[in-house]
């Protein structure tokens, strides 16, 4: 009798183009789409920096100094003014982007070099806009560019050699200095945001199926129909439940395919953007789960999914029409967003009490598979706070079936 | 044989529903201990005018509400003790009742058909006699929600009927269906009292009351005021007709609050 109920819910689903499209493709698609553009604007902005020419104003520029400055330059445009200008003069222009960095050499500064005295060393100031990546890069440019060689010249001539300024070197030739953690590495980035996504994409979806098959069913006249059947209202309930389950967890299991799917694609641009550094970042390409790891996320996956059908079924069966649910609903998805996004942020050892939170805990226990660092007893304790939770919730349910007031709107 | 004893139902009302009604009283009587039988064989009708009870006093014979006080037994079940066995030997059918519009009807009778524990040959067999009967056999495969309102009625009814109940109860069997799908449903209730089923309707048209029952109850303000066969209470009131006696009957017994 209860196959028949579920099959119903199924076929429901299943025989509609449209539901099939919210339910199993448009969110898995949405995390392309999330992942893919993210990437391409990441990989954007550092192109970006890198391809612009950084504007510079130096005054009192010593003559040695500025024979340093390749002639065709490309990556910046000097521009040399005389002592009778002030850091006041270019101030908006910095402000308003036109300029990127402004410099400042003391007068007679190579004079001043080569006959310090102790506590009289002379200094280069630079102004820039620290909000603007451009006006950042162009300082980075010109210090590591051109100020520093400019003062190992001097250094060179005072002791003749760089090395006698070196007590020690660190790492000097040790390239297997970093002892990486690639599982951890690896899941570190999809570990923050991949709970959040899931567990905001999961209620959303379980919140559009269940409410129309519950509310839905009492508006449209259809639940009192069913009610006349010889089925316990039991297993009307359970019927129900089952069957927007297996929905819900197949939706589940979509969007987490989606999530891995998308998410080389977009460590791929934003490493090929970054250059140099992309083989270190081709590790956290790399997502380590051993199949325990799938078993615990699947079991997560469907605990999670229990609850959100048991949390909107019951909000749905109190109320007279979809209208009603959503109303009551929408508070709900609210609080469940709050606990998916305090995922996010916080490291450090969780609390034991992080576990007994309800929603907080599965992100966080999500978080941690990817991390490699979920215990079995935290898994189980979060499993079981869930599971507990939605078994209340259908018990709840099953009664509120049993309620003529409740059931046909008396 | 359905046996009605001391039926009663009563709704506690809310604040908001009390200034509705514009009581000062928080409950409401909607059913007051109405008594009747009715019999294999018979179309037994439940008149009365709105809000009289008549379509409580239905939904607790049909185990959508519980009676408050007193007993109702459907062949031999009680509805309190026995809502399950009750629910297998009746067909009920409201206008409220609708079906899913996104299912098709061959599929929607089959869904209920395995609700009622029925075989797949018992269905399909039902099925067909009933399609016939009611002329969905060229829609049986389309969307409920592509067919007309009347086709829609008459697709509820053969729903209802699925399990070829002993009882059939409907609550204002013509309401709103044209002229023509009212006389299939009129015919059949006749044919159905002819295979020795028991039919109950609910009406306030009279006319309708008259040419179809054999035997009613009326009922007005929750209570039982005359129960009989139509000549009976027609000649009791000294009237020419059931709708000369039913006023006869009402003005002796409404009172307003």
């Amino acid at each position: 009798m209860i196959f028949t109920l579920i099959k119903k819910e199924l076929l429901r689903v299943f025989t509609d183009k449209k539901l099939i499209f919210s339910i199993f493709i448009l969110p898995p698609l949405m995390m392309f789409i999330i992942y893919g553009f993210m990437g391409f604007m990441i990989s954007k902005q550092v192109d970006d920096v890198k391809s612009h020419v950084s504007t510079i104003i130096v005054k009192n520029a010593p003559e040695e100094f500025k024979q340093l400055i390749p002639k065709n330059l490309d990556t910046a445009v000097f521009t040399f003014v005389d002592s009778n200008v002030t850091i006041e003069d270019y101030k908006d222009q910095i402000l308003n982007k036109e300029l990127d960095l402004f410099v400042e050499f003391e007068d007679n500064f190579v004079d001043k070099v080569i006959n310090y005295q102790t506590n009289s060393i002379p200094q280069v100031k630079t102004y820039y806009n620290d909000t603007e990546d451009y006006s950042n890069s162009a300082r980075s440019i010109f210090i590591d560019g051109f100020l520093t060689p400019f003062e190992d010249m001097f250094i060179k001539a005072r002791f003749s050699s760089m090395d006698d300024l070196i007590a020690f070197n660190i790492d000097a030739d040790n390239p297997e200095s970093i002892i990486h953690n690639e599982k951890k590495a690896g899941g570190q980035f999809l570990g923050m945001l991949l709970p959040m996504i899931i567990i905001v994409f999961l209620f959303s979806a379980i919140m559009g199926i269940t409410v129309d098959a519950v509310a839905g069913e009492k508006e449209r006249g259809t639940m009192a129909t069913l009610l006349l059947a010889p089925v316990s209202r039991i297993n009307l309930a359970l019927g129900k439940i089952f069957g927007l389950l297996i929905v819900s967890v197949l939706s589940a299991l979509a969007m987490l395919a989606g999530c891995i799917s998308a998410f080389p694609i977009f460590m791929k641009s934003v490493s090929s953007a970054a250059g140099e550094e992309s083989a270190d970042l081709s590790g956290l390409v790399n997502i380590q789960l051993q199949v325990t790891d799938w078993l615990m996320l699947l079991v997560l996956l469907i605990s999670m999914a229990i609850l959100f059908v048991s949390i909107v079924c019951l909000l749905s069966v109190i109320s007279k029409n979809i209208k009603e649910a959503s109303t009551l609903i929408t508070p709900m998805y609210l609080l469940i967003m709050v606990a998916a996004y305090a995922n996010m942020f916080g490291s450090g050892e969780p609390s034991a009490v992080s576990y007994l939170i309800p929603v907080y805990n599965q992100g966080l226990s999500i978080k941690l598979i990817f991390e490699g660092s979920l215990t079995p007893t935290n898994f189980l304790i979060t499993v079981g706070i869930t599971v507990a939770i939605a078994l209340v919730l259908i018990a709840t349910i099953a009664k509120c079936f049993k309620n003529e007031k409740i059931m046909l709107n008396s | 044989m359905i046996k009605v004893e001391n039926l009663t139902k009563i709704y506690k009302l809310t604040k908001k529903k009390m200034a509705e009604l514009k009581t000062t009283r928080n409950v409401k009587i909607a059913v007051d201990k109405i008594s009747f039988e009715a019999h294999d064989g018979e179309i037994f009708g439940l008149l009365g005018p709105n809000g009289a009870g008549k379509t409580t006093t239905m939904r607790m014979m049909a185990t959508l509400l519980l009676p408050t006080e007193g007993t109702i037994t459907v062949q031999g079940n009680d509805v309190k003790k026995h809502p399950d066995k009750v629910r297998k030997c009746i067909g009920f059918l409201t206008n409220e009742l609708k079906l899913d519009p996104h299912f098709s009807p061959k599929y929607t009778m089959e869904f209920f058909g395995k609700l009622y524990g029925l075989s797949d040959e018992q269905i399909s067999a039902r099925r067909d006699e009933l399609f016939d009967k009611f002329a969905i056999k060229d829609f049986e495969n389309k969307k409920i929600e592509s067919l007309s309102t009347g086709m829609k009625q008459k697709l509820s009814i053969a729903v209802s009927l699925i399990h070829n109940p002993q009882v059939v109860i409907f609550d204002e069997p013509t309401n709103g269906l044209d002229i023509i799908t009212a006389r299939v449903v009129t015919d059949y209730l006749q044919e159905l009292k002819k295979e020795g089923k028991l039919v109950i309707v609910s009406t306030h048209i009279m006319s309708l009351a008259e040419k179809l029952c054999d035997k009613v109850a009326i009922i007005i303000d929750g209570k039982l005021v005359a129960n009989g066969t139509v000549k009976e209470i027609v000649s009791s009131k000294n009237s020419v007709d059931l709708e000369d006696a039913f006023f006869e009957l009402y003005k002796e017994n409404y009172k307003e609050d």
